[in-house]
C-alpha cells in the first residue's frame, strides 16, 4: 500500500509538471526561420527590384510589347492573338510591392526620412499608373487595408482612373516638394543609388507622362500642369540629357542581377528564340533608313536579312527570322529603361504642338526627341534622318502622327508605356487598328485593356462588378471600351 | 452436413507407423462413438430400412447410394477397405446390418453400426479396439493450458471441449483449464467473438492456445482511442478493423493503398502507378478547409508521421517521394482499427479529428516458437493508357522535315502532331506542283509514288558525303508509349521468429520489399527489423516494448506537369517516334543526348537513366510502456514512444539536359522527431452482478520537431558527379526548424448496466504552443450511449441474434502549425550587400482561438440467425467551426490570404457495412461483405462577407477549386460552354464556342462510395473478390487538354470528340478547308441553327476549347480492386515435412476499370502529381496506375 501511494504521488506530480511548463510556448512558438521585423530600407531595395521587374520588363503572359507590333511569336502564338483571360492575370501587385512600400512609407515616416518618404512615393505612384492604365478601375483609395487596425478592409472597392490619376497629380508633388536633392540616401536605393536629385528629375518627367496621358480628357489640368512644371526648372527639375534619364544599370556579373533582358547565348537565341522582330517594326525602320535598325534587331541566322514576323503568324522558323538587337536589348547590362529623356521631349512636342507654353517649339522638341533616342545607342546622323520624307517635320505627314510614329519607335521594347501611347494618341495608325494575324476575336478590332483577375470574382466579387458596371463598353474583358483616358 | 465423418480423419495428425495410426484412430473413434451411443436415446439404425438393386456396382457406388437415401454415413479407410470391388446387391426394406452382411460377405471386413454411424473395418482391428477401449478409458491424460487472445491477454470463460463428446470445460479468470482427455483426442476452444479452433492432443500435457477475434463477431475486443480494448458492443460509435491477414494477402505495400474498399466511409485515393508513389485517405468528408483531413496514424499507441514528401526544382520538376506511413511494414501489421471521426477519436484529441488509423502489431504468440518465412512476387502493369491517334506525326500543317531539333528544318522545333500523314503511299498528283506532298519535293526530298513518303528524321542516317540525313519513310509507331513501360516486379520477404510462454512473449521479424517500377530504372527497397517484446518482471509488473527499424532506398519518377515526368512527354510526344530507336541511342559518345527534338524534350530513357531522383530513409518507430496492476482493477500505465526518422531526397540532373545544360545537383534533408510521453490510470470494476464501471485519466506530452536542411548547385564543373562541392557557383542553402507541443490531460468514464447498456463520458483538455498565449488551453468533451436490446428483451439468438442501438455526441478542438502568430518577412537574393526583404503574403490573425469539431452519430447495429446476417449502419452528422484557415482574400488588400478563425463545415453521412453468410457448411462458406457511404458537405459560413474561399486551381488554371458558402468543399469553378435551350453548346459566328462566366463546373469529392467482398472458403482454399465503386466527383484532364492541342489523342470525351479521321461532309477532320475537310464544333448558333462553320484545326486548335468544361470529366469507377486465391496445405502434408502450415496464393490488385461513365484516356483514381490536397481533381499526363498480379507463399514452423 505505501508502494501505492508513492506512485500515486509519482502521478501526480507528472501531472502537475505537465500543468506548469507550458510557460515556454511562447518561445517554442517564435519563428527560427524568418523575420519578424526588418529595416524600411531592406523593403524599399526589395520593392524596387520587384517594381522594376513588373512594370519595365518583357512579360511574355502580358504580350504588351509585342501587341505593340515590337516583337512577335514565331511558334506559341495564341498570346499574340490575344487568347488572354482573367485566368492569365493578378493583382499581385499589390499583395508584393505595393504593400511593401506602404510598410516601408509608414516606417520612413516615422523616422523622418523625407528623402526615402519621397523615393517610395514615386515608385508607388509609378506603379499605379501602370496598372490602372493597363486594367483601368482599380482598387486604390481602400486597397491595402486588411490590416488596418481601425479600418481593415479586405474587400477594397474600385476607384476611378480618374480619381487616380488626380491623387497620383497630388502624389508626385508631394514627393517632389519633400526631396533634398543634395541629399543621397544611400545604396538601399538601387536604382539611383541614393542621388535624390535623379530621383527629383524622374519624379517631374513622370507628372509630365501622367500630365500627357490625361491631356484628352482633362486638357485643362493636362496643360496646367505641364505648363507649371516648365515654368519652374529650379522647383520641377526634369529630365534634361541622356545621362539622367531614369535608367537602371544592372550588375553584370551577378548572375541574379545581371540584366533581365539577357538572352543567354548558349541558347542560340537566333535559332531558338521563339520572339522575334514584328515585321511592321523591320518595315517601319526600313521605310526611314533608320539607323536604329541594327541596335533594335539582329539580322536573320539564314538570310543575314532584317526579316520580321507579322504578329500572330505561324509557320515561320527563327532562323529566318530577326531576333531583337541583342548589344541594347539582350546583353548581360543592357539597362532598363524607366524613362528616357526621348519620352519627355515627346511629350513637349505634343504639349507645343497643343499650344501650350512649354518654352520651346513642337519641331524644336520633336528634333531634340529624336536626337535624344539616337543620343542612347550613341548614332550619329541625327539630320539625314529629318529629312527623310516620313520623318521630317514638315514632309506632309500630320506632325501628331509625326510624333506619334516618332515616340513609338523611340520607347522600343517598353511595352506598358509604347501601348498606352498607342491607345491614346491612336499612332501609328497600323498599329492602333489592325488585328494581328488569326486574332482569336475576328472583328472585334485590338486589345485595349488587360481582362481582371478571374480571383476577383471570387475574392471581390461585388467590387469588381461594380467597377464593370462603372465603365460600360468593354466586350470580352478587353475590347470595345478602352480606360477612361483613352478615348481616341 | 452428412458427409461429416469422413473428413473427420484428415483432422488426426499422422503418426508415421500406419498401423499404430489406425488403430489410435480407430480406437478414438469407438470411444467417441460410444459415448453418442450411450448418450443416444433413439437408435437410427434400428428404425431405418435400406432397400437397393444394383448390379455390376462397385462397393464405394453402394455406400454412397445408401448415404444418399438414409442419413447413415461410413467410418473406414480406403486403403484397407476395397471399395473398388465390384459386387451386385439387391435388399428391400432391410436394416442396415443385413445390407452390409451381404455387402462384405466373404471380405475380412467387418461392421458395427452405431446410430448413424458406420464404421467399416478389417476384423482384427476392429476387435483389438474394442478391446482396447476399456482400456483406454483409464489411460487418459490430462491436458492443461493457458488461452489467450491476440495480445497476449488471458481469456475467461472460454469453452473447451473434447471433440465429439461432450466432455469439456472452460477457462478461469486466468484463461487457464485443465481437463483429462485421451492422448489421441482433439480439443475445441470456442469463444463468442473468437474463431472456433481444433488442436489434437497428441500425448502434450500443455496445450496453450491465442484465439483469433473472428470478423464479425460481437463481443470481439477491439482497439480504441489510446490502446485501450473495449468490447465491441459496448461502444457507441462505429469502428471497422481489418486484419493483418487482409492487408497482406495482396502484398500491397502502402497500407493506405490495401484500405481501399475495405471499410465503410473511407475513401483512399492511391496517386498513381509509380513505385513510392504516394496516397491519400479521408475519413467521413473533409472536415478541414485548410487541406490536410489525413487521419492520424497510430502505431501500437505511438502516433507517426504521415507527411507527404517531394523533391521539387520548381513548377517544371517534381518528383513524389510517397508518403510516409507508406513505410509501415505490411508484414507486421496484426490488425487495423479505423476510427472514424470525433467519436472514436474524442481521446486523440484535435489529431484524431480527421479519424484515426490505429496499427496494432504482431507480437510473439505465448503458445511457443514457432518461425514463419513468406515471400510474395507480384507483377505490374499500367491498368490503363490514353489512346494515341497513329495517323498524323510530327509537324505542323501538314509538314515536317528534321534538320536539328531546334527549328531549324521544317517545324523540327514543334513538339506537336499536326504534321504530314504517317504511312502515306504518295501518289502521283502529290508531288506535281500544288500537290500535296509537293513541299516535300520543293524542299529537296524527292517522293517515289506508290512508296510511302520519305522524309529527314531526327534518326535517319546521315550521308558521310553530303552530310545531310537521308530521307526514311515516315512510318508509325502505335506501340512507343506502350512499350517504354516495362513489367515492375515487387518481391517481398519476410521471416519471423517468435516465442512465448507464461514468462511472456517475443517476435522478431526481418522483411525485406525489393520493387522495381513499370517506368525504367525506378524501384524502392525497404528494409524493416521489427521487435516487440512482452514481459511480466512480476506478478503486478509487465513491459511491453516494440520497436521497428525502417530502411528504404530507391529511384523514383518524376510526376505533375514536369519535363521530367516521362508521362508528360507521351502527351507532347510526337507520334512518329521510334522510343524503342531512342532506348538504343540515348547520348552521343561524349555523353550529350539524342533526343527527337532538342528544343523541348530530353530523350525519355536518358531521363530515366541520368536524371535521378533517389532517395533514402532511415527510420525508426518504437515505444516502451510499463504497466503496473495495482490490483484486479486498478492499473497504470507509462509510455514513451518516437517516430524518428531522417531522410534524404536528391535530384541529379545530367550535363546537356534542356533544361539544366550544366547539370544540377540539390539534396534535401528532412529530419522529423515526435516523442509522446503518456501515462494512463485505468480502472475497471465491477461493482455488483448488474453495474460495470471503468475508467481512465490519462496524460500526454507530444513534441514534434522538424529539421529541412536543403542546398542546390545549378552548374556543375565535372559533368554526372553530384556533390555540392563540384560547383560553379556559391550551393544555394534554405534551412527550416519547426517545433510544437502540446499538453493534455483527458479521462473517461463507462458505465455498463446488466451488459446492455453503456454510457462513456470523456474530457481532454489541451495546452498547444501554437495558439496565443491567452488561448492555448481549450477543453472538450464527448458523452456515447448504447443499448443491447436484444439482451433486454430476451429474443431468440437464432433469429434475433443480435441488436444495438448507438449514439454518440462528440467534440474535438484543434490547434494550428507552428509560427503562424506573426507577420513574417520573407528574404530575397540580397542586391550586392543590401539585403531585400518582403512582407508576407499572408496576414497574420488579430485573435485567434482553437477551431472546435462537434459531432453526432447514431448506430444501428443488427444480427440474425446467429450471426449469418448482420448490418451496422451509422448515420453522422459533424460541424467544425473556428476553422484556423489561410484565406484568399483579393491581393489588392495587400495580403493574398489571410489567417482567420471562421467559417463552419458541415459533413453528414451514412454508412452501411452488411455482411452475410449465405452459404456456410463445415467444409464450404461463401461470405458477403458490403460498405457503403455517402458523405455530404456544406460549407455553411465562411468568414465574414466571404463567399468563396479558393482552395487551389487544377493544373493548367483552368478550374479553381473552392469552398463557396452554400457549396461543398471542393466545388470546381471555371468557365463552361454556353448551351442553348436545345441542349447544344452555342457557337459563335466564327463556330468557336462561347464562353460562359465562371460556374460551378463539378467537386473533386465523390457521392458515394460502395464495394463488396466475396469470400469463399473450401477446406484450406480462400477465393475473394472485392469490387469497389466510386460514384461522383469530377477530374479536370489536362492530359485531354494537351492531348487535344498536340494532337497526340485520337479520341477527346465530351465536346471535344473524334480529333482524327474523316469530318461528316467526308474530308479529313485535320484537313484544310479548301480540300473539305476541317473540324466542326457540335454546337449550334445562338438562334438554334446548327453550326456549320468548319475550322482548320492546326490553326484553331490552341483556343477552341479552353474552357474549364470542356476537359472536366465524371471521375466515376467501378473497379475490381482485389482476386485472391490461396490455399493452406493440409496439416497432415505439411506435417510431414516438419512444418505446421504452408499457404500459397495468387493475387491481383487493381485488376480492372470495369465501369466509367466516360471513355476516358486514364485511370480515373489517378491524381495529377501526388497524394496532396492541390492534387486531387486534376490529372497531367499521370503515371498510369498499375495493375499488379502477383503469387505468394507462406511456410510455418
Amino acid at each position: 500500500m505505501k508502494k501505492n501511494i508513492l506512485k500515486l504521488f509519482l502521478t501526480i506530480t507528472i501531472v502537475m509538471a505537465m500543468v506548469a511548463c507550458t510557460s515556454d510556448f511562447e518561445e517554442m512558438n517564435t519563428n527560427p526561420n524568418q523575420l519578424t521585423s526588418v529595416p524600411y530600407t531592406s523593403l524599399m531595395t526589395g520593392a524596387e527590384l520587384s517594381v522594376l521587374g513588373t512594370y519595365a520588363f518583357l512579360n511574355n503572359e502580358l504580350a504588351k510589347f509585342r501587341w505593340v507590333r515590337y516583337n512577335s511569336r514565331d511558334v506559341y502564338v495564341h498570346q499574340d492573338r490575344y487568347q488572354i483571360t482573367g485566368e492569365a492575370t493578378n493583382f499581385n501587385y499589390y499583395s508584393g510591392h505595393l504593400k511593401d512600400l506602404k510598410q516601408a512609407m509608414e516606417q520612413a515616416s516615422e523616422a523622418g526620412d523625407d528623402n526615402s518618404l519621397a523615393v517610395l512615393k514615386i515608385l508607388t505612384a509609378y506603379a499605379y499608373q501602370n496598372i490602372t492604365d493597363w486594367f483601368g478601375d482599380i482598387p486604390y483609395s481602400e486597397a491595402l487595408m486588411a490590416d488596418d487596425p481601425n479600418n481593415p478592409i479586405i474587400f477594397p472597392k474600385y476607384d476611378s482612373q480618374e480619381s487616380i490619376y488626380t491623387d497620383l497629380i497630388a502624389q508626385l508633388k508631394a514627393a517632389n516638394a519633400l526631396i533634398d536633392p543634395d541629399a543621397n540616401i544611400g545604396e538601399a536605393d538601387v536604382i539611383f543609388n541614393g542621388d535624390m536629385m535623379m530621383w527629383k528629375r524622374f519624379c517631374n518627367s513622370l507628372l509630365l507622362r501622367v500630365y500627357m496621358r490625361i491631356s484628352n480628357v482633362s486638357p485643362s489640368v493636362a496643360r496646367a500642369g505641364i505648363e507649371e512644371i516648365m515654368a519652374n526648372p529650379s522647383t520641377y527639375p526634369i529630365i534634361t540629357s541622356v545621362d539622367n534619364a531614369a535608367f537602371k544599370h544592372w550588375l553584370p556579373d551577378d548572375p541574379i542581377y545581371r540584366s533581365p533582358w539577357w538572352i543567354n547565348p548558349a541558347n542560340n537565341p537566333k535559332s531558338l528564340s521563339e520572339v522575334v522582330c514584328s515585321a511592321f517594326l523591320i518595315k517601319f525602320l526600313k521605310d526611314r533608313n533608320d539607323p536604329r535598325l541594327p541596335v533594335y534587331a539582329e539580322p536573320a541566322l539564314n538570310s543575314g536579312e532584317y526579316v520580321g514576323n507579322p504578329l500572330g503568324h505561324l509557320g515561320s522558323n527563327t532562323p529566318d527570322l530577326s531576333i531583337r538587337g541583342i548589344a541594347e536589348f539582350g546583353s548581360k547590362d543592357s539597362p532598363t529603361r524607366i524613362m528616357r529623356y526621348a519620352e519627355v521631349m515627346f511629350i513637349l512636342a505634343e504639349a507645343a504642338l497643343n499650344g501650350w507654353n512649354v518654352g520651346m517649339t513642337a519641331q524644336d522638341a520633336y528634333e531634340a526627341a529624336i536626337k535624344a533616342s539616337f543620343d542612347e545607342y550613341g548614332l550619329t546622323g541625327v539630320q539625314s534622318y529629318l529629312n527623310e520624307p516620313l520623318v521630317d517635320w514638315n514632309g506632309g505627314t500630320p506632325q501628331r502622327e509625326l510624333i506619334g510614329d516618332q515616340k513609338w519607335i523611340a520607347l522600343y521594347l517598353d511595352g506598358s508605356q509604347a501601348w498606352a501611347e498607342v491607345r491614346r494618341t491612336g499612332y501609328p495608325v497600323y498599329v492602333d487598328v489592325t488585328e494581328p494575324e488569326g486574332t482569336f476575336y475576328p472583328g472585334m478590332g485590338t486589345i485595349k485593356r488587360i481582362p481582371y483577375p478571374y480571383s476577383e470574382e471570387i475574392n471581390n466579387p461585388e467590387n469588381l462588378a461594380a467597377a464593370k458596371a462603372n465603365q460600360p463598353g468593354i466586350i470580352s474583358e478587353k475590347f470595345g471600351a478602352g480606360v477612361w483616358w483613352d478615348v481616341n | 452436413m452428412k458427409k461429416k465423418s469422413k473428413t473427420l480423419w484428415a483432422l488426426y495428425k499422422p503418426i508415421p507407423s500406419l498401423k499404430i495410426f489406425m488403430i489410435m484412430r480407430i480406437m478414438v473413434f469407438l470411444l467417441i462413438l460410444g459415448v453418442i451411443h450411450v448418450m443416444g436415446k433413439d437408435s437410427y439404425s434400428q428404425n431405418t430400412k435400406v432397400s437397393l438393386n444394383m448390379n455390376d456396382v462397385t462397393v464405394g457406388q453402394v455406400l454412397n447410394t445408401i448415404e444418399s437415401q438414409s442419413e447413415f454415413y461410413f467410418i473406414y479407410n480406403p486403403k484397407l477397405v476395397d471399395v473398388n470391388r465390384k459386387v451386385n446387391i439387391h435388399a428391400r426394406n432391410e436394416k442396415i446390418e443385413k445390407v452390409l452382411d451381404q455387402l462384405f460377405n466373404g471380405t475380412n471386413i467387418e461392421h458395427m453400426v452405431l446410430d448413424r454411424q458406420v464404421v467399416l473395418s478389417p476384423k482384427v482391428l476392429l476387435a483389438s479396439s474394442r478391446k482396447a477401449e476399456k482400456r483406454l478409458q483409464q489411460q487418459q491424460i490430462t491436458v492443461t493450458g493457458t488461452v489467450t487472445d491476440e495480445k497476449g491477454d488471458p481469456l475467461p470463460g472460454v469453452n473447451i471441449i473434447v471433440k465429439g463428446t461432450v466432455q469439456g470445460t472452460i477457462t478461469d479468470a486466468d484463461g487457464k483449464y485443465t481437463l483429462s482427455v485421451a492422448p489421441g483426442a482433439t480439443l475445441v476452444f470456442s469463444y463468442v467473438g473468437y474463431k472456433t479452433q481444433e488442436i489434437p492432443v497428441d500425448n502434450q500435457t500443455t496445450v496453450n492456445v491465442t484465439m483469433a477475434e473472428s470478423t464479425v463477431g460481437i463481443n470481439e475486443v477491439v482497439v480504441t482511442a489510446l490502446g485501450i480494448t473495449r468490447e465491441r458492443k459496448a461502444l457507441g460509435y462505429a469502428v471497422q478493423d481489418i486484419s493483418g491477414d487482409d492487408i497482406e494477402k495482396t502484398a500491397e505495400t502502402n497500407v493506405i493503398n490495401a484500405l481501399a474498399g475495405k471499410s465503410a466511409g473511407v475513401f483512399v485515393n492511391s496517386s498513381n502507378g509509380n513505385v513510392g508513389a504516394s496516397s491519400r485517405i479521408i475519413i467521413r468528408g473533409n472536415n478541414s478547409l485548410r487541406g490536410g483531413n489525413q487521419p492520424l496514424f497510430v502505431v501500437d499507441g505511438v502516433p507517426i508521421d504521415n507527411s507527404l514528401v517531394s523533391s521539387s526544382r520548381g513548377g517544371y520538376d517534381y518528383t513524389d517521394m510517397g508518403n510516409r506511413a507508406a513505410d509501415i511494414n505490411p508484414a507486421d501489421i496484426a490488425e487495423m482499427t479505423i476510427l472514424k471521426g470525433a467519436n472514436a477519436a474524442a481521446l486523440y484529441g484535435a489529431r484524431g479529428a480527421n479519424g484515426v488509423v490505429l496499427i496494432t502489431t504482431k507480437t510473439g504468440s505465448r503458445s511457443g516458437f514457432s518461425v514463419e518465412l513468406g515471400n510474395s512476387t507480384t507483377f505490374s502493369n499500367p491498368l490503363r493508357l490514353p489512346d494515341f491517334q497513329n495517323q498524323y506525326g510530327q509537324g505542323g500543317g501538314g509538314q515536317y522535315w528534321y534538320y536539328d531539333g531546334l527549328n531549324g528544318g521544317k517545324y523540327d522545333g514543334v513538339d506537336e502532331s499536326f504534321g504530314p500523314e504517317l504511312d502515306y503511299v504518295v501518289k502521283a498528283e502529290d508531288i506535281q506542283p500544288g500537290g500535296k506532298l509537293y513541299w516535300a519535293v520543293e524542299a529537296g526530298f524527292p517522293q517515289t509514288v506508290g512508296e510511302i513518303l520519305k522524309l529527314p528524321q531526327f534518326n535517319s542516317p546521315i550521308d558521310p558525303v553530303t552530310g545531310e540525313r537521308i530521307p526514311t519513310p515516315w512510318i508509325s509507331h502505335p506501340d512507343n508509349v506502350k512499350n517504354f513501360y516495362e513489367t515492375g516486379i515487387k518481391r517481398i520477404t519476410s521471416a519471423s521468429l517468435s516465442n512465448g510462454g507464461d514468462w511472456g512473449a517475443v517476435r522478431l521479424s526481418l522483411t525485406n520489399s525489393d520493387e522495381k517500377g513499370m517506368l525504367p530504372n525506378t524501384n524502392l527497397i525497404k528494409n524493416t527489423v521489427s521487435f516487440s517484446g512482452q514481459t511480466n518482471l512480476t506478478e503486478k509488473l509487465s513491459f511491453d516494448i516494440r520497436g521497428s527499424y525502417i530502411n528504404l532506398h530507391g529511384n523514383m519518377s518524376g510526376s505533375g506537369y514536369t519535363f521530367n515526368n516521362v508521362n508528360m512527354q507521351t502527351i507532347w510526344g510526337a507520334r512518329q517516334v521510334d522510343w524503342a530507336w531512342l532506348k538504343d541511342h540515348i547520348e552521343t559518345e561524349d555523353g550529350r543526348p539524342i533526343s527527337w527534338i532538342n528544343r523541348w524534350h530530353n530523350n525519355p530513357y536518358w531521363i530515366q537513366y541520368k536524371n535521378l531522383n533517389p532517395m533514402k530513409e532511415n527510420r525508426v518507430i518504437g515505444k516502451a510502456s510499463v504497466n503496473y496492476q495495482f490490483t484486479d482493477w486498478l492499473s497504470l500505465m507509462g509510455r514513451i514512444g518516437t517516430d524518428a526518422s531522417n531522410q534524404q531526397v536528391e535530384l541529379k540532373r545530367a550535363y546537356y539536359g534542356i533544361n539544366d545544360k550544366e547539370g544540377r545537383y540539390q539534396v534535401t534533408n528532412y529530419t522529423r522527431q515526435e516523442i509522446n510521453a503518456d501515462f494512463l490510470l485505468s480502472a475497471n470494476k465491477k461493482i455488483n452482478s448488474d453495474l460495470t464501471l471503468r475508467g481512465n485519466f490519462g496524460g500526454n506530452i507530444m513534441n514534434k520537431q522538424y529539421r529541412e536542411q536543403g542546398s542546390y548547385v545549378s552548374k556543375l564543373v565535372v559533368p554526372n558527379n553530384y556533390s555540392l562541392a563540384n560547383a560553379k557557383e556559391t550551393p544555394t542553402t534554405k534551412y527550416y526548424k519547426s517545433e510544437k507541443e502540446i499538453q493534455s490531460l483527458y479521462g473517461d468514464l463507462s458505465v455498463g448496466f446488466k451488459d446492455q447498456l453503456f454510457l462513456d463520458l470523456t474530457g481532454r483538455n489541451d495546452w498547444s504552443s501554437t495558439l496565443p498565449v491567452d488561448a492555448n488551453s481549450y477543453f472538450y468533451p464527448s458523452a456515447t450511449f448504447s443499448w443491447i436490446f436484444t439482451e433486454t428483451f430476451g429474443l431468440d439468438p437464432s433469429i434475433f441474434s443480435f441488436g444495438k442501438i448507438r449514439y454518440g455526441w462528440a467534440q474535438v478542438g484543434n490547434d494550428t502549425d507552428p509560427y503562424r502568430l506573426d507577420l513574417i518577412y520573407s528574404a530575397g537574393n540580397p542586391y550586392g550587400t543590401n539585403p531585400r526583404y518582403s512582407i508576407g503574403n499572408t496576414m497574420p490573425p488579430l485573435k485567434l482561438k482553437n477551431e472546435l469539431i462537434t459531432s453526432n452519430e447514431i448506430g444501428l447495429d443488427l444480427r440474425f440467425f446467429n450471426n449469418r446476417f448482420g448490418i451496422d449502419v451509422t448515420v453522422y452528422k459533424s460541424k467544425a467551426e473556428n476553422q484556423i484557415l489561410s484565406a484568399a482574400i483579393s491581393p489588392t488588400s495587400g495580403y493574398n490570404s489571410q489567417l482567420i478563425n471562421a467559417g463552419r463545415i458541415d459533413n453528414q453521412g451514412v454508412e452501411i457495412m452488411l455482411h452475410t453468410t449465405p452459404v456456410q457448411t463445415n467444409d464450404f462458406s461463401w461470405d458477403v461483405m458490403v460498405n457503403w457511404s455517402k458523405n455530404k458537405n456544406k460549407v455553411v459560413a465562411l468568414s465574414g462577407d466571404i463567399e468563396s474561399l479558393e482552395l487551389y486551381k487544377t493544373e493548367g488554371n483552368r478550374i479553381t477549386v473552392v469552398a463557396p458558402v452554400g457549396g461543398s468543399y471542393g466545388d470546381m469553378m471555371g468557365t463552361g460552354f454556353v448551351y442553348h435551350e436545345n441542349g447544344k453548346i452555342i457557337v459563335g459566328k466564327d463556330g468557336k464556342p462561347l464562353y460562359s462566366e465562371v460556374r460551378k463546373l463539378g467537386n473533386i469529392m465523390p457521392d458515394w462510395l460502395g464495394s463488396i467482398n466475396n469470400s469463399f472458403s473450401y477446406k484450406g482454399l480462400h477465393f475473394s473478390f472485392l469490387i469497389d465503386a466510386k460514384v461522383g466527383g469530377d477530374l479536370y484532364s489536362r492530359t485531354d487538354q494537351d492531348g487535344f492541342v498536340t494532337g497526340t489523342l485520337k479520341e477527346i470525351p465530351g465536346i471535344v470528340g473524334t480529333t482524327v479521321g474523316l469530318n461528316d461532309r467526308g474530308g479529313e477532320i485535320r484537313g484544310k478547308l479548301e480540300d473539305g475537310g476541317g473540324y466542326l464544333v457540335d454546337g449550334v448558333f445562338e438562334d438554334g441553327t446548327p453550326n456549320n462553320v468548319y475550322l482548320y484545326l492546326n490553326d484553331a486548335r490552341w483556343g477552341l476549347f479552353r474552357h474549364g468544361e470542356a476537359n472536366l470529366y465524371d471521375a466515376t469507377y467501378v473497379k475490381l480492386r482485389e482476386v485472391s486465391l490461396s490455399y493452406s496445405l493440409p496439416s497432415n502434408v505439411v506435417s510431414k515435412i516438419n512444418l505446421s502450415g504452408i499457404n500459397i496464393g495468387v493475387f491481383a490488385r487493381n485488376v480492372a476499370i470495369l465501369y466509367t461513365p466516360e471513355i476516358i484516356s486514364f485511370d480515373p483514381e489517378v491524381s495529377n502529381r501526388n497524394a496532396s490536397q492541390t492534387s486531387q481533381g486534376s490529372t497531367y499526363g499521370s503515371p498510369p496506375s498499375a495493375r499488379n498480379i502477383g503469387f505468394r507463399v507462406r511456410f510455418t514452423y
